[in-house]
């Protein structure tokens, strides 16, 4: 057994989790997926072979992709995945909770259905812009496969095989600067309620508008689009919910914000930070335009650099502590579960807004429309993510309750505007998919 | 398409009401409609009923085998069905922890031998204790069980990195017999000392000539 003999190329590489995926493989179970989906819809049937073609292509170029989760002593790890991983019809409800064992230990299912190629990712491996650039990717190369004669002129796809390593540069521990300070204090949320669904089955409404016109409607009030969807989402629950009465508990949502364009660095990993936009109820009779200034008033003072950098010290000071880093993994995993639950109470919902997706040119035409969905939680029953591709903007919600009475009221709120909508759902009355208790054998 | 005449929206479902409030849809746009999400009609977590079948009848084994040795037994002292109990578990935690847990390998192999050895502890004391266990069967028993990492490291090429680790734990593992000194539990003494000398020549072995996977290895799974 000489050292000779040992190839390098067997050591398998490993890095560590960057310092918000940390927290995922601690608090996921299988009420809490922590798996959000890209998809988009193309203008033709999918073909199943070629799709795995490029995804085995592809994979060797996003090594934050190529990667199966460990458990160390004192912290996970991710280790080059040596397995290659395999596309698959879809079957489940959409973010089912990733299994460890299920696709070869990676954290990710490529999916087809009809004219929709989807990619689940779990949270651990990047952010909603992370897999965009995997997504995007996957989709040129599968596109060239299937259509020969596809200029390649962009540049796209001549990405080096091996990637400098700053595209797993962990994005926190770069920006991080000392501050003193906590983290700010937020009060527990008002929850939803509803009759919960079958385990893992998750309800999915796309609310598909125009860009231009959503753009003008947020312009006529003053806000951004993420403001001015923000307010509408906490009217919605607040004359739903609480119907329009006033309430002690804050109606708020959770708003990932993208850091690397505020901070000018680009990552292949996790670099978001979630701020809070909530309004308290402390009487009734307050006006949407009133929820409007609040909500933009918050943003704008959250978004600051200095805000987010300071949030970002004091998370990046924990991890960093001596003490708590010596601590062996199960005790921290007993630390982190509550705490993420204890995060979670400070949100009403969430809503992700992806922003522009836009292919190189030469693509563009093969794609109808891109879709963004998030995994509902315990106490987070419904989340709304957005994304827009052209003209086509999309609203998702998705929930793991029964009842559709803020996403109805969210979108006649927006009709009501004059916003045309195309709605699309995966559950609906007369073709309700229903878990059986006694299911048959089910493949994977 | 469909139309909603109380949201005034568009429905692209191919459906008769409203997915949002219920109300009997109208014809829309004259574009088709279609379902783009596959209908899941079945549960997603088999009701495994040759699993609930083991574990029923485990239980009324291990029950069956306690009364009954307790009532033929002189003075009311369970021998046999303890072995019988410890042979239940060491099954069952093959199955659900070997099997089908989701740990890595070195930690199963090391769960396998800390199992294996505790059962034949378990065997010898309830079977009269002659102490051939400790004696004889546990050093022999890890001085094997770190030959078999030894020769998969060797000769099968795949995963070396994986038994590597394995290697060093299951070592350690083999130095366990020493402590069956002090603790009086032993009146032979060569085979613990040559399982704690096996052990720790393979140790040195692969600190040695792995150093550098070696070193690599504990600062992966060791990270602070």
């Amino acid at each position: 057994m000489g050292t000779k003999m040992i190839k390098s190329s067997q050591m398998n590489s490993w890095r560590r989790l960057d310092n918000s995926a940390r927290i995922f493989p601690a608090a996921s179970s299988v009420t809490t997926a922590n798996v959000f989906r890209l998809s988009c819809v193309l203008r033709e049937e999918v073909r199943p072979e070629a799709l795995q073609q490029a995804l085995s292509d592809v994979i060797h170029r996003f090594p934050a992709f190529n990667v199966r989760l460990r458990a160390g002593f004192f912290w996970y790890y991710f280790e080059t995945n040596p397995n290659s991983p395999k596309v698959s019809r879809e079957e489940l409800y959409p973010c089912a909770p990733m299994n460890r064992r299920e696709n070869e230990g990676f954290l990710f299912r490529v999916l087809y259905f009809g004219n929709r190629i989807s990619l689940e990712t779990y949270h651990a491996l990047t952010d909603g812009t992370g897999a965009l650039e995997f997504l995007k990717d996957l989709l040129c190369t599968y596109l060239t496969i299937v259509h020969p004669n596809i200029p390649l002129l962009s540049g796209w796809l001549d990405k080096p095989a091996s990637p400098n390593a700053a595209v797993l540069e962990d994005g926190y521990n770069k920006i991080y600067k000392k501050a003193r300070g906590f983290a700010p204090f937020t009060r527990r949320a008002y929850h939803l309620h509803g009759t919960p669904l079958p385990f893992t089955a998750i309800k999915v409404v796309h609310g598909v508008a125009s860009t231009q016109k959503i753009l003008a409607v947020a312009r006529e009030h003053g806000v951004t689009v993420t403001a001015f969807l923000s307010s509408v989402l906490i009217w919605s629950i607040w004359q739903e919910e609480l119907k329009g009465r006033p309430s002690w508990s804050p109606v708020a949502v959770s708003l990932p914000v993208n850091l690397r364009a505020i901070f000018d660095t680009n990552t292949a990993l996790n670099f978001f930070e979630c701020i809070g936009v909530g309004m308290q109820f402390n009487r009734s009779g307050i006006t949407f335009e009133e929820i409007l200034k609040v909500v933009s008033g918050q943003l704008a003072k959250e978004l600051i650099k200095e805000n987010l950098s300071q949030r970002n010290a004091y998370k990046v000071r924990l991890s960093r502590n001596p003490i708590l880093r010596g601590f062996p993994l199960f005790i921290k995993n007993l630390v982190l579960r509550p705490s993420y639950r204890m995060g979670e109470l400070t949100a009403t919902t969430a809503l992700s807004n992806l922003g522009r997706v836009e292919l190189p040119k030469e693509y563009a035409a093969y794609a109808e429309n891109f879709e963004f969905i998030l995994s509902p939680t315990e106490s987070n029953a419904i989340k709304c993510a957005v994304c827009s591709y052209g003209d086509r903007f999309t609203i998702s919600f998705s929930s793991n309750i029964e009842q559709y009475h803020i996403q109805r009221a969210f979108f006649r709120y927006l009709t009501a505007l004059g916003i045309e909508l195309t709605l699309e759902t995966n559950y609906f009355y007369d073709n309700k998919p229903v878990a059986s208790p006694k299911g048959r054998k089910h493949k994977q | 398409m469909k139309y909603c005449s109380s949201c005034k929206l568009q429905v692209v479902n191919d459906t008769t009401l409203c997915p949002l409030c219920g109300t009997s849809l109208t014809d829309g746009e004259n574009t088709p409609c279609r379902n783009s999400y596959p209908v899941i009609a079945e549960s997603f977590y088999k009701y495994n009923f040759l699993f609930r079948l083991f574990l029923f009848l485990s239980i009324v084994a291990a029950t069956v085998c306690l009364i009954v040795n307790f009532f033929t037994a002189q003075g009311g002292h369970l021998s046999w069905s303890i072995i019988v109990l410890a042979g239940i578990a060491y099954v069952w935690v093959t199955i659900a922890y070997s099997f089908r847990g989701t740990g890595n390998f070195a930690t199963k192999y090391a769960v396998q031998v800390l199992s294996i050895s505790l059962v034949l502890y378990i065997i010898d004391y309830y079977a009269g204790y002659a102490k051939w266990s400790v004696n004889y069967a546990i050093p022999f028993f890890l001085m094997l069980a770190t030959f078999a990492i030894t020769f998969l490291i060797i000769f099968k090429r795949v995963n070396r990195h994986e038994f590597l680790f394995c290697q060093l734990v299951i070592g350690a593992f083999g130095l366990v017999p020493l402590l069956f000194f002090p603790l009086r539990l032993i009146q032979v003494a060569w085979p613990a000392v040559a399982s704690a000398a096996y052990s720790l020549l393979t140790l040195a072995g692969t600190v040695i000539f792995a150093d550098r996977y070696v070193r690599h290895e504990l600062n992966k799974r060791f990270h602070v």
